[in-house]
């Protein structure tokens, strides 16, 4: 994720407010109500970096009152493949968390074929495969 | 930012709705999207008459609430058996969405296509954007990483690396901005002592990690643009559009900036982002100013610009403003307002962009290269792009290899972009008139090749390739050829059939290799027995009347080599996994024999 955080510097992109320690339990709570899982714990870590970003139609959603950027919202409101969390998407791809096989996801926005898979701790290549600054 | 915190925007989602119930609440599906205008909008769906005129008359984002509440209606009509005046309701829902239709200029497409490979969406993704990302160690394949061991590079002349003869590289070609890159790719595995038999058996993924590495500015990078800044496809559709209809659009987007009370400068710098860096995204651009201020002056003395002559109020000339953007020196011409505030973008909207035929579609009715041209491009307000356009996205498996599809698309296939409903919101423009697209257009027919095809070719050339350098075939290797086969298996099996006898060939001649070498080891094993037998027999014939006759026995009876728990386990599994792949190609294919 370091090598993510560190090719953001000097880029043009908007992000939420800073993360809230109430915003990470309000998010998973109604994340559970609504049938889906928690956000996985890597994630949470980069959402302290950043709480939600968006920068020419990639976004990467947080816990955040940007409801662009509203992890809540858009799982609530767009289209997603069964047992996957929606973490983010790009004019072709989703980011998105299979909370069964515990895996980060590049998700075709069309047909929700898996391009590619990575680990818990390969999050930062998963980030940089959804978004194009 | 609203002020309000993440748990009262919240709020309603984690208490019970206790909110009184709405008369009309029987007309609408329990489980629908709530919205803030659902109230304003009922009023309007109540007494319908004019309906285009009130729509139009709607702000943007209630007009996107109308049009989803207006979905949810006739979709709740549709499933449920409703009576009386809700049936009514939801059949006049239908009407109306088809009123909103007319108003975008849109309508369905609906249809069936056939999947692409993953690596050729990959490709499509790769041009686009300019960018490629770095590969993970299990994505590349195990003859990409022999010829990749110190000890199997070498030197060899540039005329050795024919990309042509790379099956995986045109696939690549067949893009522009990889014809592009040929030479340097070329020049990079060269300078890499990569052996050029390489090239006939490289993967998508192996040519994304030399792409990766040539073009690699620091090793902490895990993402590299191959294109030059502002040259991606995505980047110059753009520029061209701010080239061709930036007038158009700038008025459109000053009148939408003046009602939303944003400053003129802000406008005027997104623009100048658009046109000249293909940047769309207006978070973070520097806002610039029109005219010279004594801040202005001063900073452009310190930074060793000549201002002599230059007044305070006098316009900033836009080939100024453009010289310093393209040097990313900007802030030294940096707007203030009047309290001497930096004047930002905050509130204005940018446009994001939109591939008109879907990536799969376009596949199906044309090249691959197509699916990148500008004419299917369009740009689209953020909001509008993502709860209208893409809101009746639906895709439903047919079978294996085909799935139907349904999407809005644009009547007016010459509209380029979009901020809203209605004609008066559009810009157009035919962008796919120049000369230069022209050119791009019959070399990339000239370029273009069956991906399924490409893959049969490189999968025979494995063969060759594993026999040349005696690279053994392993069980990872051949999990990944099934897998492949599994993906290739969805397209056309005449592609397939000779690739596969192929395949099959070389697995035979890989097991019978195997077979032969175990043979040889064991006929070598027992020549060495027997010659140690016959020795041993020497010696107790010799020493036959000396022995005494209760020693003869012990010394007499051969050794049997006798193999250890380990060895006959893993005889077992590599038993059992010679069952599992020749049963699965038994399976897919009809060809060889089951085993039990």
């Amino acid at each position: 994720m370091k090598n993510f955080l560190q090719y953001l510097k000097g880029k043009s992109y908007k992000e939420g407010e800073p993360l809230e320690k109430e915003a990470v339990i309000v998010a998973q709570k109604v994340l559970c109500n609504m049938g889906l899982d928690f956000v996985p714990a890597s994630y949470v870590a980069f959402l302290k970096h950043h709480n939600g970003m968006k920068a020419n139609g990639c976004y990467l959603f947080g816990a955040t009152v940007d409801d662009d950027l509203d992890i809540i919202d858009q799982n609530e409101n767009m289209p997603r493949p069964q047992n996957v969390l929606l973490l983010g998407y790009n004019e072709f791809d989703y980011l998105g968390y299979d909370y069964v096989h515990k895996k980060y996801q590049i998700i075709d926005r069309e047909d929700f074929e898996v391009l590619d898979s990575y680990a818990d701790d390969e999050l930062g290549a998963a980030l940089n495969e959804i978004f194009e600054v | 930012m609203t002020g309000k915190s993440y748990k009262e925007k919240q709020q309603h989602r984690l208490q019970k709705d206790t909110s009184q119930t709405p008369v009309y609440e029987y007309l609408l599906p329990p489980k629908r999207t709530k919205s803030p205008y659902e109230a304003k909008l009922m009023q309007i769906l109540l007494e319908p008459t004019n309906f285009k005129k009130k729509f139009t008359d709607l702000k943007l984002d209630e007009q996107l609430a109308m049009n989803q509440l207006l979905a949810e209606i006739s979709e709740y009509g549709k499933s449920e058996n409703l009576k009386g005046f809700a049936r009514d309701f939801a059949e006049g829902a239908e009407y109306l969405l088809d009123n909103i239709h007319q108003i975008a200029g849109t309508e369905y497409d609906k249809g069936i296509f056939t999947k692409i490979h993953r690596d050729e969406k990959r490709l499509i993704r790769m041009e686009c954007h300019g960018t490629i990302n770095l590969r993970t160690p299990h994505q590349l394949s195990i003859f990409y990483k022999y010829f990749n061991k110190p000890e199997n590079k070498g030197k060899w002349g540039l005329r050795a690396y024919d990309m042509k003869k790379s099956p995986m590289w045109r696939v690549f070609m067949q893009f522009e901005s990889f014809r592009k890159i040929t030479q340097d790719i070329r020049k990079y595995m060269q300078k890499k002592g990569i052996n050029p038999d390489a090239l006939k058996v490289m993967t998508v993924s192996d040519f994304c990690d030399v792409i990766f590495q040539a073009y690699q500015k620091s090793s902490k990078d895990t993402k590299v643009s191959f294109l030059p800044e502002g040259e991606s496809i995505k980047a110059k559709y753009v520029k061209e559009f701010m080239q061709r209809c930036g007038d158009k659009y700038k008025k459109l987007k000053l009148e939408e900036a003046a009602a939303r009370g944003i400053r003129p400068e802000a406008v005027e710098s997104l623009c100048n982002a658009m046109r000249l860096w293909g940047i769309t995204e207006p978070s973070r651009i520097t806002v610039t100013s029109f005219e010279y201020t004594p801040q202005i002056i001063k900073d452009l003395t310190k930074a060793g610009y000549d201002v002599e002559g230059i007044e305070v109020g006098s316009p900033i000339p836009q080939e100024f403003t453009d010289y310093l953007i393209m040097h990313h020196q900007e802030k030294l011409i940096q707007a203030r307002d009047e309290s001497g505030k930096l004047i930002t973008t905050e509130g204005l909207e940018g446009e994001e962009l939109h591939h008109i035929g879907a990536v799969l579609i376009a596949a199906n009715n044309g090249y691959l290269a197509r699916t990148n041209y500008p004419g299917m491009f369009i740009l689209l307000n953020t909001r509008y792009h993502k709860k209208f356009i893409h809101y009746y996205d639906r895709i439903l498996k047919h079978n294996d290899e085909e799935q139907f599809y349904q999407r809005l698309t644009i009547k007016d296939k010459k509209i380029r972009a979009m901020l809203g409903f209605g004609k008066n919101k559009c810009v157009s423009g035919d962008f796919e008139d120049s000369a230069e697209f022209k050119k791009r257009e019959t070399e990339d027919m000239l370029y273009v090749v069956n991906y399924n095809k490409m893959t049969a070719d490189r999968l025979k050339n494995e063969v060759e390739i594993a026999q040349k350098y005696k690279i053994n075939y392993t069980k990872v290797a051949i999990a990944q050829k099934l897998e492949e086969i599994k993906n290739i298996k969805g397209t056309s099996k005449s592609d397939i059939q000779e690739f596969e006898g192929e395949y099959i060939k070389w697995l035979k001649e890989q097991k019978k290799n195997r077979r032969q070498k175990k043979e040889t080891a064991h006929e070598a094993e027992t020549k060495k027995v027997s010659k140690e037998k016959t020795s041993e027999r020497k010696k107790i014939k010799s020493a036959k009347n000396k022995v005494k006759p209760a020693q003869k026995e012990e010394n007499v009876k051969p050794q049997k080599p006798q193999k250890t728990l380990r060895q006959r386990k893993n005889l077992d599994k590599e038993a059992e996994f010679d069952r599992q792949v020749w049963n699965f190609i038994y399976e897919r294919t009809g060809r060889g024999h089951k085993i039990k």
